[in-house]
């Protein structure tokens, strides 16, 4: 965990740890830049949602974030990324992957698949860390336990359902101690049951106060516990700010994002002369209670 | 074996080491970790795994002691005996069923096929059953086998992960072990998925008559789309493991860690196969 | 060019994509196993994983995946294809190396790339069968064997006829199974050996 200190750049505020400057990425196997010109901070200790179309350049946001790009993904770049003070061109090996912890979509593809309980899976880096085996015991049991598997411990990991499996993955970064999570669509390919699982687990450890970068196609479950969205589109930001204030754009209606149903429903009926307040409802509860409110206020008083 | 409930506690293991142990896989059968594993607690279970797999070179040397069936049907009955007296019956069952074909073809190609000079032990009909093609078949049989139970009942006792952590002690590079171990994850995984197939195109009663060449094209196109899927997965996998350390410089440990034991035994073992093998030339 | 240089040094060949690839090549070696000996073919088709790595990461990772695969099943299956790993090791290394050099790249290289992996299989097995295993291997080749055997021929002659009816068509089907296999993998996922060796 040597080295990942706060950036050291004048141009950074204190609790922004990745910073994008003009930065464009080719992949080695690609003829066009995946991320073209990207400007762009993430603020620590929040929680921010990264959507827009397939292909706009979110995953690969995420792995330049995660570490992973220039190295080991092949590619070339223009301008500057700074992660957690590392530029990530010249960043000594490791540092970035020992800080940041990443979940994929594919809930089994991401497993290790040579081991043969949850708890070695969970264990396994802590073994690479080279930590006494007291504390692999100790950290690989309280990371289970923190996402709710702690019946699973000696399961067989391809046995685990796919959230959670996914919870599972969780918990290595967990073990590991790493101050931010990223997380690359980790929900799109999971059953409603898996899904509510990883949800529900996101917004504890966001309570907790965890920096996550969420990378989502389907913005539905995590529109409010974001505190900032960030709308990618062939490889440019084309919005970012709070989701509330964000989502009574209507540009964004045009099939970019995926809009949650009670933020195009709020959409629809604004359009229609209906007004639900100035911010989008960002869950089906807070629409049905303004529009609850609305037929309140419409009700002629006797 | 498989019946019994499912019990994952932290305990300490034979080696003296606290970790986690799964005691017992009911829906998931031992098979799942690995074919040959048998979980159990004896004398061989707790001898330190390198031992175990050091004692094969010298038992598989003494066997090509002689040119007769005499010095490995010895060794080979006093290690079954010692597996059956050790509880560990199975071990000694499944090397014998493991030599079952090929014994079967030693038997036919040089007992029965094969023509020979000199008479018959015995002439049936057609078939007619040569004493020294049979007894060639036996001594190599017999040979093969001494090797056969001293491997298996050397992996049958030691689960693959302390295996792995044993070797990863000495030396042995952990990403050597780390593809060990995975590709012997596979193993029940492969065999299954090709079961599956197998029984879904029967079912389906897809050109089971037809040609070979017919055949293997069905069978490459319902396994494709799996091998692909499994290529286009290593580049996430990757990821991963870079994410959990896999390319970090230092030393590795283990929660359940071997107690290092039994060098000189090991390094005896090996020596001892010096002497064997130059008494297997000259005998 | 340079991931073929880094393909063909042992020293920069290992890396964790390499060691990621090691497993799925195991286990393809496995499938083809399971499959010909389910349905009893005289084939083996156990290298097509070692095969496919050969062309996706160069030959030191191929003959890794070689070694371990006999070193897996001997350890946790069956002990007798311990020795065997030698011949899968090797196959891993020739296949490997010609990719390396371009013979990937026209019908008539590829034919005589199946050609150098039938002679190379040929010379590594024949003294494992003849010397330890007395001409036998367990599986439905020994039906050839014992054929040749029977016909008043000695063990090395019988089980080298056994291998040239064999072998050849086993490797066919072992480099164009392994082909077909990476054709179907998006070039954005193959390692960068495999692109450079296989530019469509």
């Amino acid at each position: 965990m040597s080295g990942a200190g706060l950036p050291e750049s004048a141009s950074l505020t204190a609790s922004t740890f990745a910073s994008f400057e003009e930065f464009t990425f080719t992949y080695d196997t690609a003829s066009e830049p995946t991320l073209t010109g990207l400007t762009l901070g993430l603020r620590a200790d929040q929680l921010t949602l990264i959507s827009g179309p397939s292909g706009g350049g979110k995953s690969t946001l995420a792995r330049v974030v995660a570490g992973f790009i220039p190295r080991p993904l092949g590619g070339s770049f223009e301008g500057t990324a700074r992660v957690l003070g590392h530029d990530v061109e010249s960043a000594p090996p490791h540092v970035l992957t020992e800080s940041v912890g990443v979940v994929f979509d594919n809930p089994f593809d991401q497993l290790t698949a040579a081991t043969s309980t949850a708890f070695d899976e969970v264990a396994y880096a802590l073994e690479n860390e080279g930590l006494p085996p007291d504390e692999i015991v100790a950290r690989a049991l309280e990371a289970l336990e923190s996402v709710g598997l702690a019946e699973m411990t000696g399961r067989h990991p391809r046995r685990l359902s796919g959230g959670q499996s996914q919870r599972l993955a969780i918990a290595c970064a967990l073990a590991q101690r790493k101050p931010i999570l990223v997380l690359d669509d980790p929900t799109s390919q999971l059953d409603p049951t898996g899904r509510e699982e990883v949800v529900s687990l996101v917004r504890t450890l966001r309570d907790a106060g965890t920096t996550v970068v969420l990378v989502a196609q389907d913005l539905g479950h995590w529109l409010e516990m974001a505190d900032r969205l960030v709308i990618l589109d062939e490889g440019r930001v084309t919005a970012d700010g709070h989701p509330a204030t964000l989502l009574t754009d209507p540009r964004l209606f045009d099939g970019t994002i995926l809009v949650p149903r009670c933020v195009a429903v709020w959409a629809d009926l604004r359009r229609r002369g209906i007004a639900l307040g100035d911010t989008p409802p960002l869950t089906t509860d807070q629409l049905v209670s303004s529009v609850r409110n609305l037929g309140r206020e419409r009700e002629p008083t006797p | 074996m498989a019946s019994r409930a499912r019990r994952v506690v932290p305990q300490t293991d034979q080696h003296g080491h606290t970790g986690v142990v799964e005691t017992d896989t009911a829906t998931w059968s031992p098979a799942r970790v690995a074919e040959l594993y048998e979980i159990g607690n004896t004398w061989l279970h707790r001898a330190h795994p390198l031992t175990k797999l050091a004692a094969v070179l010298p038992l598989s040397v003494a066997g090509f002691a002689g040119d007769t069936v005499l010095v490995p049907a010895i060794i080979l009955a006093a290690a079954v005996l010692t597996l059956v007296v050790s509880r560990l019956g199975i071990i000694a069952l499944k090397s014998l069923r493991l030599m079952a074909p090929m014994t079967f073809a030693l038997v036919v190609i040089h007992g029965i096929v094969r023509p020979y000079d000199s008479e018959p032990l015995v002439a049936w009909g057609p078939i007619s059953v040569n004493a020294g093609g049979l007894a060639l078949a036996g001594t190599t049989a017999a040979r093969i086998a001494v090797f056969v139970i001293a491997v298996t009942a050397a992996m049958a006792t030691v689960h693959p992960k302390i295996f792995a952590t044993a070797l990863i002690q000495r030396g042995v590079s952990h990403k050597l072990a780390y593809a060990y171990l995975a590709g012997a994850e596979l193993i029940p995984e492969m065999r299954l998925r090709a079961t599956q197939i197998l029984e879904a195109q029967q079912s389906r009663g897809f050109d089971t008559k037809g040609s070979l060449p017919r055949r293997l094209r069905t069978l490459f196109a319902l396994l494709k789309p799996l091998l692909v899927s499994s290529l286009i997965g290593v580049e996430m996998r990757t990821l991963a493991l870079e994410s959990r350390g896999f390319s970090l410089p230092g030393r590795r440990t283990a929660a359940v860690a071997v107690r290092e034991r039994g060098r000189l035994l090991q390094r005896s073992l090996l020596l001892a196969s010096i002497p064997l093998l130059v008494l297997a030339v000259i005998w | 060019m340079s991931a073929i240089k880094d393909g063909l040094r042992f020293k920069t060949a290992f890396t964790t994509t390499a060691w990621v690839l090691i497993p799925v090549a195991i286990g393809i070696n496995l499938i083809g196993r399971f499959f010909t000996q389910t349905l009893n073919l005289p084939l083996f088709l156990d290298t097509i994983g070692t095969t496919m790595a050969a062309f996706l990461a160069g030959p030191w990772v191929a003959a890794v995946a070689g070694v371990l695969t006999n070193l897996v099943i001997g350890l946790t299956l069956e002990a007798t294809s311990i020795p065997f790993g030698i011949v899968n090791a090797a196959i891993g290394i020739v296949a490997g190396v010609m990719a390396a050099y371009g013979f990937l790249r026209s019908t008539g290289k590829i034919i005589v790339m199946m050609l150098c992996l039938t002679a190379i299989t040929i010379i590594t097995a024949m003294p494992l069968v003849v010397l330890v295993f007395e001409g036998v291997s367990g599986s439905g080749v020994d039906a050839v064997t014992g054929f040749f055997a029977a016909s008043g021929r000695n063990m090395v002659e019988s089980v080298l006829g056994q291998q040239l009816l064999t072998t050849p068509g086993d490797k066919v089907l072992t480099v164009l199974l392994a082909f077909a296999l990476i054709k179907g993998v998006p070039q954005r996922y193959r390692p960068p050996f495999g692109r450079e060796v296989i530019p469509f």
